[in-house]
């Protein structure tokens, strides 16, 4: 089978090396291949861009100071000038830089943080400064060495920033994933198990980019596992929300059945590094478990969604017993999708700091526009792009460093919030155990002792 | 066999080894740094290998290897070893005539006599030549007698069942379903409820009471196992070529194990970062290398949640049986002595039996014969149930004695009472449930409905 999907990709990416253009989205309309099998085939939709919108000459200063104010990736000018062209005469290569041009055009942004210039702005503040009559101890003091955690020692063995949760840590993630998911499950949120590796345009499609330095997102090596259908390449998910939206494409809903609230628990991977001293140890790791909020909604419902979301992070978080801000990000922090994100941050007190614990984002068409995600209204023939909503429920290692910092005790135990005991066999503290396995780092200290049992 | 409209289409695939590493098969290993490459290559351990015990019966070795279909020349290798063996002795006698030649040397350089100095000179050179091309030959021998060693499997226990006896079924619950001429696979069924979004091995998703199940049959297991002592663990996903190779996979091989795209600023070719999952020997083992632990404390009995991945899970497998990524609990147990992990693995795979009973459907449990047998394991417990549609038996979890062969390789010892040697851990590892494929199993017990067992809708609830 997969030779005879092979010639006309291969003659796709031969033209487009020719053409020395990006090669996105090139062989995307894989209808041979639907036309050939009646099975299920990953089909990776053309984006459907609002070139007119963008060209509207009424909006051009708009789209130009929204640029500038989101981290200046975009020109608007060219793909005027594309367009324009483009009235003329019909040329492929043209249209094909018009879409590059117009993809990198960030959403709209939502007029109140527009407003704000570059400062977050603390919207509310959820519980007290935890007090302590002692010296609090950070997480990695609190943890490193006991038999509940492992850092030390693992890259030549695990790969850099591995870690091991074990015994009652373990338990107080997985008490955290089960509190969370039952609740959202009661709420109406629909549970979707999703794959953690994606091909690279789905990727892209929610506004991630998988290549060029600053890409955070892990590849298969492309030269032992390849994805045959275009020129794609296998990356690692970096959170549910991408598989979600995945999930998604091309997809029709109608209006009455808007918004679908959805929820996954999936590993995400992110190769980013951290510089910064402070952001050592589970702060900032490259592979982590999280439940994820996904929502689609009609284009007057994401609004309402977008805070619905935020209110349910509230109060999980508000139900830990921790000390929380949240914040409307401002237009640079949006990154290119969002129209409109909120930051949950907790106290960390060894930090005398806040660090983001979770976030949520509505992205209005710009991910549905890019997946091909509709809704139809009364009128089945009318067609319009669902909004896409996103939020952390719980995202591990920084919820367990911010409950584990906050409710420490003076013995280094931990209290474990009221929330979660039901899910931990009514466990009120969790007590640092000793660890009764050693690492050698010198392997000869163990060979050189070791006698061999017949 | 399968059904028509459950046709699939492998959006994805693997290649085996890329062109490069064809070349170098077999003379490279990220486990063993041979002498030649310890420049470029970072030594993280160095494995324990041992011939001389495996040659005591060469006989029942190349039975073995013969057994398991592996391609490995013994008498070649035994000959690779006794000469690296002498080889080692010879550079050993030369490395101390050199520091002897080299202390008359320098005595003699205070005396004052250039004639002997000379003289002594002359020798001390020819020491130095006579070993530099002792070393050159010994790395080529090295090469081939370690590496040779290190791609030799497990002994086979007696309880393995030789190739052509018939199948050995150690357990046996409920009665069989019955078979009806048109049995719907798992997809068309799930399709039909609506219930999974399946695209190919690599990219499916479980939605609802699918999901459900999966959540809840995960925690169904590890609740019981942490009941009863079990340590719960939250592993790491990755795991380097070192360990990989460590448990007896082959770190190069597409098929065996996912491979990460190079660090840009990583100077050794040969390690690695992959994907196997937290619910994987790979990622029990990494946790476990170069470690120590008082025999008192053992034995130490784990299970993980987590996820598992595996290119290669499609064997003449479809839909849910031979998907990439599977949610799994694994467990893996660490024992003093051979008596120990015997008696570990047959508690183990009692407390898995008695789990699968309550959940109520039939299973059965089979000792594999070599044939099956991977590297690592010298017994294997295959816990199986039946799929309807394909009519056969499909292995849902499986529980393996591994000796002290992954030990040896990635240096896991304990300590016996104070003042004596180290020992090698001897370790039994498992996947207790490999959810897609139960779920896959349960989905064509019944076409027309799925329901969650109580058991495991009570362990998310």
């Amino acid at each position: 089978m997969c030779s005879m999907m092979k010639s006309p990709l291969l003659r796709g990416v031969s033209y487009s090396l020719i053409l020395k253009l990006p090669r996105r989205y090139i062989l995307t309309k894989a209808e041979f291949l639907h036309q050939e099998h009646d099975g299920k085939v990953l089909k990776i939709p053309e984006p459907h861009l609002d070139i007119s919108n963008f060209c509207d000459p009424s909006k051009t200063e708009y789209f130009s100071s929204n640029i500038k104010s989101r981290k200046g990736v975009g020109n608007i000018h060219r793909i005027i000038e594309l367009n324009n062209e483009l009235k003329v005469k019909t040329n492929e290569i043209l249209r094909r830089e018009l879409i590059e041009e117009a993809l990198k055009i960030p959403n709209d942004t939502h007029p109140v943080p527009y407003s704000y210039g570059t400062n977050a702005k603390v919207i509310r503040i959820i519980g007290s400064l935890p007090k302590f009559n002692y010296d609090p101890k950070p997480f990695d003091k609190l943890v490193e060495g006991t038999n509940q955690y492992r850092m030390k020692e693992l890259t030549p063995l695990a790969g850099h920033k591995s870690y091991y949760l074990c015994r009652e840590l373990a338990d107080l993630e997985h008490a955290l994933i089960r509190y969370v998911v039952q609740r959202l499950v009661n709420n109406g949120f629909s549970l979707i198990s999703v794959p953690d590796i994606l091909h690279h345009q789905i990727i892209e499609c929610c506004g991630i980019p998988t290549s060029g330095e600053r890409s955070i997102v892990y590849r298969l090596d492309g030269d032992k596992h390849l994805a045959s259908a275009a020129e794609g390449e296998l990356c690692l998910s970096g959170t549910a929300e991408m598989a979600l939206a995945g999930f998604l494409m091309n997809r029709t809903f109608t209006e009455r059945d808007l918004p679908k609230r959805y929820v996954a628990v999936s590993r995400c991977y992110r190769a980013e590094t951290a510089p910064i001293a402070s952001e050592k140890g589970l702060y900032r790791v490259h592979q982590f478990t999280k439940v994820e909020m996904f929502g689609a909604s009609t284009n007057y419902q994401s609004e309402d969604l977008l805070e619905e979301f935020r209110s349910i992070q509230e109060e999980i978080f508000g139900s830990f017993n921790l000390h929380l801000q949240v914040l409307d990000m401002p237009p640079h922090e949006l990154g290119a999708p969002a129209y409109r994100k909120y930051d949950i941050e907790a106290w960390l007190p060894t930090r005398q700091d806040f660090g983001e614990v979770s976030s949520c984002s509505n992205c209005t068409d710009y991910q549905s526009r890019r997946l091909n995600i509709q809704y139809t209204s009364q009128d089945p023939l009318l067609k319009d792009f669902a909004h896409t909503v996103n939020g952390t429920a719980c995202a591990i290692p920084r919820l367990i460093m911010a409950i584990c910092e906050t409710h420490q005790q003076e013995d280094g135990s931990i209290r474990v919030p009221p929330v979660l005991r039901p899910f931990l066999s009514q466990r009120e503290v969790i007590k640092p155990g000793r660890n009764v396995t050693r690492f050698t780092k010198r392997a000869k200290a163990l060979t050189d002792h070791i006698s061999v049992d017949h | 066999m399968f059904s028509q409209s459950a046709k699939l289409l492998p959006v994805t695939r693997c290649v085996q080894y890329t062109a490069a590493e064809k070349c170098r098969r077999g003379c490279t290993s990220s486990l063993y740094i041979t002498g030649d490459r310890g420049t470029e290559s970072c030594i993280i351990l160095s494995p324990y290998v041992n011939l001389n015990r495996r040659f005591e019966d060469t006989e029942a070795l190349v039975k073995n290897v013969q057994s398991r279909g592996l391609n490995v020349d013994i008498p070649q290798l035994k000959s690779s070893w006794e000469q690296y063996q002498n080889l080692s002795k010879f550079k050993l006698q030369l490395d101390s005539e050199k520091s002897g030649s080299f202390a008359k040397l320098n005595a003699a350089k205070a005396l004052h006599k250039p004639k002997v100095l000379n003289e002594l000179k002359a020798d001390y050179n020819a020491i130095k030549e006579r070993l530099s091309s002792v070393k050159k030959e010994l790395w080529d021998v090295e090469r081939k007698a370690i590496l040779g060693g290190l791609s030799l499997p497990n002994d086979i226990h007696p309880d393995t069942p030789s190739n052509n006896e018939s199948e050995k079924i150690v357990h046996e619950f409920g009665q069989k379903p019955a078979v009806s001429d048109s049995c719907p696979s798992h997809l068309e069924v799930a399709n039909k409820l609506g219930l999974i979004e399946y695209y190919d091995s690599s990219y499916y998703f479980l939605i609802d009471d699918a999901a459900r199940f999966e959540m809840g049959i995960s925690y169904f297991f590890q609740d019981k196992l942490k009941e009863i002592g079990y340590i719960t663990m939250s592993n790491s996903d990755f795991g380097k070529s070192v360990v990989v190779e460590g448990v007896g996979l082959d770190p190069r091989d597409a098929s065996s194990v996912f491979t990460l795209e190079r660090d840009s600023d990583s100077k050794d070719p040969t390690a690695r970062l992959h994907l196997v999952g937290g619910a994987s020997l790979v990622s029990f083992s990494a946790f476990h290398t170069k470690t120590a632990t008082n025999i008192k404390h053992l034995p130490l009995r784990y299970v993980a949640i987590g996820r598992h991945y595996n290119p290669d899970n499609n064997k003449g497998l479809h839909g849910l049986f031979s998907t990439w990524q599977s949610s799994a609990v694994e467990t893996f147990v660490l024992a003093a002595d051979k008596n120990m992990a015997m008696e570990e693995f047959k508690l183990c795979l009692k407390e898995i039996i008695d789990l699968y009973e309550t959940l109520g459907y039939h299973f059965r449990v089979e000792y594999l014969p070599p044939a099956s047998l991977k590297p690592w394991e010298s017994l294997r417990a295959s816990i199986q149930m039946f799929s309807k549609n394909m009519v056969k038996y499909i292995e849902v979890g499986s529980l393996s004695l591994c000796d002290d062969f992954i030990s040896q390789r990635l240096l896991m010892c304990c300590e016996p009472a104070s003042g004596k040697s180290l020992q090698f851990a001897h370790v039994i590892s498992g996947t207790v449930v490999s959810v897609p494929r139960i779920l896959g199993c349960v989905l064509e017990y019944n076409a027309d409905s799925f329901e969650l067992p109580p058991q495991v809708s009570a362990a998310i609830l």
